[in-house]
């Protein structure tokens, strides 16, 4: 058995919404199978139903084999959870937030008291794990509830945007716990998010649009559908670079207000060369990788809809941005 | 067996929260003791004459009020573990709940004997206030008192958890309160005799539960402080006790009442988590 999770025709209707619209898709045991989507496309409802909360319209979904529906405690004691909103209790210390959690998925005491020191010192976590939670920062509340999700040693670990509202850093803390993760096996992780480069971890990537999957692969593949990155570039005499770079690549040059915009594959690599290439003073030059933006807009031939949300989705490693 | 050690985390989570808010427990205390206070010192001159012949049985406003207030603490704390299934709901630990791998039955049991616990603490705490009211307080006294408070609570947790379960904003329960528990409260017998009553009102006061906690909790004091069978028999006379047709409700009868109520609510406070989402 080295399917995880199996998902045929899952539908879910609120009302006369459909949110979920006959999705099907396969996540191997070990690996990260990244659910990328905007505002309101139907990622928590997904999580929802293949955790058990919610029962679905039409359809059906497996977990380590078992019916989620049908069999709904077995799946629940293989699976950890980290939603999207917070959810711990905030008058009860984050020991006590583990502890409680321990003991409703039966974890021995002992291995309670190993595990709870092991992952909150794994999390930078131990010192203040006595202190209420609502002391807490938001980062410390998401560390803590990661750790909590993994306390009971599950089979898949659900992650519904875990870094959602953190800082650079401490996002960035997460993700390198989430990557040591990785590497041990038997976890396979199933994780939403808003942005590209988070699922850059994952082994496959679905990318869903108003409840329906529009691509699923590897988000290279995703991306060189794009045909590559962005450069965009300003010198004192665009006109003059234009044309000798015209010369000496075989390359599309874009005027764009002030810029000049390249599309190329491995911008990185290009940076250096088309520097070397024009002899007049460089302004400015930027890398623009594909952000989720871009590959919605050439999956579905239209910007994301900001569904009410104040969310950016402007989170790309590049830095240029606003170039539509 | 899982089942029900998962019953008693989730107790043990509710009563650990209740300990938590210490603030709490004083206040609550402030409003049954403003009553005794006001209401004991203030109207017992001008409704002692109400209680008629019982007056001169020794009672007095105040003897006539503490029941009540024990039974209006049972109550409102009762009602307001509901609240906590609201706040749960809206800082999202119910969902930690709910997605466990926990029999339903143990989230309800669990949720409802805490509160169930905590309203009994409470109510324990109200004995500090029998001095100053003239009772004398016996084991055995606190002992009947207890079986029947728990068996109030129970009914009691039960209605504020399924109410709870229904309402997503803390708004919501509020004006629950206000239009459910405060008409249980004042038509009960809890604050005032039923004597000369309308006939309208005195078939709500027969078909709320939380009269025959009052009834029940009233009687077991009046034995205690030594009144005789003929006493107790024409406590209804006075707007002291309930009669369904024409029958005076015992003590027995009151409990068979209650558990009946507590069975039925408690039935759908389960349901209401089974069903939840
Ligand atoms: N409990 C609910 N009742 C009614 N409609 C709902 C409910 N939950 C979600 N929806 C609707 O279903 C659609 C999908 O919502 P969902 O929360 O699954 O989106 P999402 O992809 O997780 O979005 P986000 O990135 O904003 O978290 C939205 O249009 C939302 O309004
Ligand atoms: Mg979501």
């Amino acid at each position: 058995m080295n399917k995880v999770i199996e998902v045929e025709n899952l539908t879910k209707d609120y009302g006369d919404l459909r949110a979920v619209d006959g999705i099907s898709f396969e996540v191997y045991r070990g690996e990260i199978f990244g659910f990328l989507g905007p505002n309101g496309a139907g990622k928590t409802t997904t999580i929802k139903i293949l955790t058990g909360l919610f029962k679905p319209t039409a359809g059906t979904c497996k977990v380590s084999g078992m019916d989620v529906s049908r069999e709904p405690m077995k799946v629940r004691k293989q699976i950890g959870l980290v939603f999207q909103t917070s959810s711990l209790d905030e008058k009860l210390t984050g020991r006590e937030n583990l502890s409680f959690h321990s003991r409703l998925y039966n974890v021995p005491r002992d291995l309670e008291k190993d595990r709870i020191e092991d992952l909150s010192e794994r999390v930078g976590l131990s010192d203040r794990l006595d202190e209420r939670t609502e002391n807490y920062s938001g980062g410390m509340k998401r560390r803590l509830e990661l750790i909590r999700g993994l306390i009971h040693h599950p089979k898949v670990l659900f992650l519904d945007e875990p870094t959602l509202g953190l800082d650079p850093q401490t996002r960035n803390h997460i993700w390198d716990y989430i990557q040591e993760l990785k590497k041990e096996e038997d976890l396979s992780i199933f994780l939403t998010t808003h942005y590209m480069d988070e699922v850059e971890l994952a082994e496959r990537t679905a990318v869903i649009d108003k409840g329906k999957i529009i691509a699923l692969d590897t988000i290279e593949a995703l991306k060189d559908e794009l045909g590559g990155d962005l450069v965009f570039l300003e010198t004192e005499d665009n006109e003059k670079s234009r044309r000798s770079l015209e010369k000496n690549f075989d390359l599309k040059v874009e005027k764009v207000d002030s810029k000049l915009k390249l599309t190329v594959d491995k911008g990185e690599e290009w940076i250096p060369k088309l520097t070397k290439a024009i002899s007049e003073d460089i302004k400015s030059i930027n890398l623009h990788e594909p952000t989720m933006d871009d590959v919605f807009l050439h999956l579905t031939g239209k910007e994301i809809r900001n569904q009410g949300s104040n969310d950016d989705f402007t989170n790309s490693g590049g830095g240029m941005h606003g170039h539509a | 067996m899982v089942t029900l050690k998962h019953g008693a985390i989730i107790w043990y989570r509710e009563v650990l929260r209740y300990w938590r808010e210490k603030s709490r427990i004083i206040g609550s205390l402030m409003m049954p003791f403003f009553f005794l206070v006001i209401f004991g010192s203030g109207l017992s001159s001008s409704i002692g004459g109400m209680l008629g012949g019982a007056g001169g049985m020794g009672l007095d406003f105040k003897k006539f009020m503490f029941p009540g207030i024990i039974g209006m603490t049972i109550l409102f704390t009762s009602i307001s573990s509901g609240l906590s299934v609201v706040r749960d709901k809206n800082h999202g630990f119910l969902k930690e709940i709910l997605v466990a791998p926990v029999e339903r039955i143990a989230v309800a049991g669990g949720r409802i004997l805490g509160g169930s616990t905590v309203a009994m603490i409470q109510a324990t705490l109200l004995f500090i206030f029998a001095p100053f009211v003239g009772i004398s307080i016996t084991p055995i006294l606190v002992l009947k008192v207890w079986g029947l408070v728990l068996l109030g609570s129970i009914g009691f947790t039960s209605l504020g958890n399924f109410i709870g379960s229904k309402l997503d904003s803390t708004e919501g329960f509020q004006m629950v309160m206000n239009f459910l528990v405060m008409p249980m409260f004042f038509l009960s017998g809890a604050f005032f005799p039923l004597k000369d009553i309308p006939i309208w009102m005195a078939a709500i006061v027969r078909v709320n539960p939380f009269s025959y906690l009052v009834d029940s909790v009233r009687q077991i004091f009046f034995i205690s402080m030594g009144f005789t069978s003929t006493m107790m028999e024409s406590l209804p006379e006075n707007g002291l006790g309930i009669t369904i047709f024409n029958t005076r409700v015992t003590i027995l009868m009151d409990i068979g009442i209650m558990t009946f109520f507590a069975l039925v609510l408690l039935l759908f406070a389960v349901r209401s988590y089974h069903q939840m989402e």
